[in-house]
């Protein structure tokens, strides 16, 4: 009896013993992450709302850091430089904790950057970066995007393969990081090439009825044009619709790059852009929230950290494409911006 | 209203029309032709603001042919003149306008929106054209807005038609579309042939600009609603104590010219598949106003035609032609453009000088 009592007060023993650890253990990482977040503002300044691009990059953000207990705002800059430089000065003044901005040119901005970080609050700047270097930026490497345009091109119409090496450039906006990185780097790639010639080196201020007009007229000049070097998918519609007028689909080499909406996989399978490469905004999105994330729950001095997030550029040929290639942004944003 | 053919013009009236600091005469009765039509305004008429720009493309288009390879070929040339297909049929539409003595700024924003609205329709299931119809009358629908606010309220045309675009885009943006492009759905069908067909190797948008600025010529000088909008350009109250129907016919005139918007936005897009509603923010709706005005269509109204349309935009077809062919960067382009631009405009100063008597109340 003795004997059973003893064993029935150890197992107790045990069992309390057990317990009592458990319940005082405790994840030392979870109160302060969510504490990082909890009453902090972040404002979004896109070039512009109306795009799938920008709306799927605030969908993610957005649905990443509300939870946390983060105010999101949207400050919509729409297509007007002066209008996000005033938002961004009034959300100085209201001592937001956050900044992302998407910068229209490499030079705009950089001194209100610096007033920001100088009043403690972060900038994060995503899809196209400034010249000034800022606590972070998330987003594709423009030069890398340059160098395998010019890899491919080379590999399509430098020596040896018996084209006339002629390449045509139709740029989107020339002050921005993509107009300037991207041909900075083919410019250079071309240089120990001389068979590469760029016969056509424009901008069509991401208009697609400018790109046609460039690149019909290209056309016509240089029958025997080996590639179309398009900057981005919304305005290389035009190269193709042109292409296509001239019955050169499939004769000249259409490059494009975007966001790898179901829209570019499309025209990627019916060979309309022979070449494309994909910086996906989910993963976009995700990269600006660990940016941030990390910023929030480290706190240096605004200003010392200079955290880069470079995208993946995912290549996509009519051969590589499948199903689940591409991706919906209407579905991806959903109703989360309503 | 009714918009009657009067016949032809009698031939009395055209040295004042034509002449380059002439007013528009209308007549509301019909002048028997004089045996000998006026000397004096045919030698201004050579001089006129138009001819200026006529001979600065023309010697342009002489000198590109001469030292740039390959642009007198008869396809650049197609070419040339498609690529300035939509800006001549909107410059058109505005000619009307201004020389009625209003504008319109709100042509693109309602191009931009009310085919971004067909696109998204057909999108959705529509049938091609019931969406046509629906989006041309939403085109319509603004353009006689934008009539009635003028005519009625009398607010000025340049804040109307200011607000009217601001308006049809944010009503776009907030219930059509939620991404600057829209994709031209494969359904639209045969649509797509405006913009991308060719007829005999010629594209049929380079055909519609042909056909319009045709029909907007003989619309302006041989029907009653045609000249009244020259009486109404060249004095309003006058035009209307004269017995012309003012009012229904600015509310007609602005509907007319937001249907002619949606028609070019339908080449635009088309040729393209898919509409750029940031087209909005461009230099496209002051390219339109520079084509008319520097064709040599009077700002102050009642004076000009479809012809200072078509040289103004040959103009640019020609500078904007030669220098991507030249491979000039988008900012020289725009340097050389707006240089040429001044240079027309003062010759024309030099050689027009404006006076008591040609200056006229609402000159700019």
């Amino acid at each position: 009896m003795l004997r059973h009592l003893f064993l029935a007060g150890m197992t107790a023993a045990a069992f309390a013993g057990v317990s009592a650890p458990a319940a005082a253990l405790d994840d030392p990482t979870r109160a302060p992450y969510y504490e990082a977040f909890k009453g902090k503002t972040v404002a979004y300044l896109p070039i512009t709302m109306a795009a799938n691009i920008t709306a799927s990059w605030a969908a993610g953000v957005k649905r990443s850091l509300e939870p946390l207990g983060v105010k999101f705002v949207i400050r919509d800059g729409n297509f007007n430089i002066d209008a996000t430089a005033q938002a961004i000065t009034g959300l100085i003044d209201q001592k937001v904790d956050v900044l992302i901005v998407q910068n229209t040119d490499v030079q705009a901005f950089a001194k209100l950057y610096k007033k920001a970080q100088q009043a403690g609050i972060y900038v994060v700047q995503m899809g196209m970066q400034s010249v000034v270097q800022t606590d972070g930026y998330a987003g594709p490497d423009w030069s890398s995007l340059g160098e395998k345009m010019a890899a491919a091109a080379i590999a399509k119409c430098g020596a040896g393969t018996g084209k006339s090496g002629k390449v045509a450039l139709v740029q989107g906006a020339v002050t921005s990081a993509n107009g300037i990185f991207v041909t900075q780097a083919i410019e250079a790639a071309f240089q120990s090439h001389p068979e590469m010639k760029i016969v056509t080196n424009q901008g069509s201020d991401w208009d697609p009825s400018k790109a046609h007009a460039i690149a019909s007229t290209t056309l016509q000049q240089n029958p025997d044009l080996c590639a179309f070097m398009g900057y981005w998918e919304d305005e290389d519609q035009g190269i193709v619709a042109a292409v296509k007028e001239g019955g050169k689909t499939g004769e000249v080499f259409v490059m494009s790059s975007g966001i790898g909406e179901q829209k570019s996989c499309d025209m990627v399978s019916n060979g309309s852009f022979d070449l494309y490469y994909d910086y996906d905004s989910r993963i976009v999105a995700q990269q600006i929230v660990d940016t941030i994330s990390s910023l929030l729950q480290s706190r240096p001095k605004a200003g010392t950290m200079k955290a880069l997030q470079v995208t993946p550029l995912v290549e996509m040929t009519k051969a590589s494409v499948t199903s689940q290639s591409c991706w919906s942004a209407a579905d991806y944003v959903g109703n989360t911006l309503k | 209203m009714t918009i009657a053919i009067v016949g032809r013009r009698p031939a009395a009236w055209a040295p004042r029309i034509d002449g380059p600091r002439g007013r528009a005469f209308v007549s509301l009765v019909r002048e028997a032709p004089t045996s000998a039509p006026a000397a004096a305004p045919r030698r201004g008429f050579a001089w006129s603001q138009a001819t200026i720009v006529a001979y600065l493309a023309t010697i342009m288009f002489v000198a590109l042919s001469i030292f740039l390879p390959g642009f007198l070929s008869p396809n650049n040339l197609i070419n040339l003149v498609r690529n300035v297909a939509v800006l001549g049929i909107l410059g058109i539409g505005m000619a009307t306008v201004v020389i009625g003595r209003g504008i319109d700024l709100s042509m693109v924003p309602i191009m931009a929106v009310s085919v971004a609205l067909l696109f998204v329709l057909v999108s959705n299931g529509v049938a091609t054209p019931l969406a046509v119809l629906l989006a041309a009358g939403a085109a319509l629908l603004c353009g006689a807005a934008n009539g009635a606010l003028i005519a009625y309220v009398e607010i000025p045309p340049l804040f109307t038609t200011l607000a009217m675009g601001t308006m049809a885009l944010g009503l776009g943006q907030y219930f059509v579309f939620s991404n600057v492009s829209v994709i031209a759905p494969t359904a639209i069908g045969w649509l797509s042939e405006l913009g991308g067909g060719k007829v005999a190797g010629v594209p049929i948008s380079v055909f519609l600009l042909l056909a319009i600025a045709a029909v907007a010529h003989l619309f302006l000088n041989y029907t009653y609603s045609g000249r009244y909008i020259f009486a109404i350009g060249d004095n309003p109250s006058a035009a209307r104590n004269g017995g012309v129907p003012v009012r229904p016919l600015i509310v007609v005139h602005y509907a007319i010219v937001a249907l002619l918007a949606f028609f070019a936005g339908l080449i635009m897009a088309t040729a393209v598949n898919e509409m750029n509603t940031r087209i909005v923010y461009s230099t496209l709706p002051y390219d339109v106003i520079l084509v008319v005005v520097i064709g040599g269509v009077g700002l102050s109204g009642g004076r000009g035609g479809v012809h200072n349309v078509l040289v103004g935009t040959l103009l640019i077809g020609v500078l904007s032609n030669g220098m991507t062919i030249m491979n000039l960067s988008y900012t020289n382009q725009k340097i050389i453009q707006s240089m040429v631009l001044l240079l027309a405009i003062v010759i024309d100063g030099i050689l027009n000088p404006r006076d008591e008597q040609t200056s006229q109340q609402g000159d700019i």
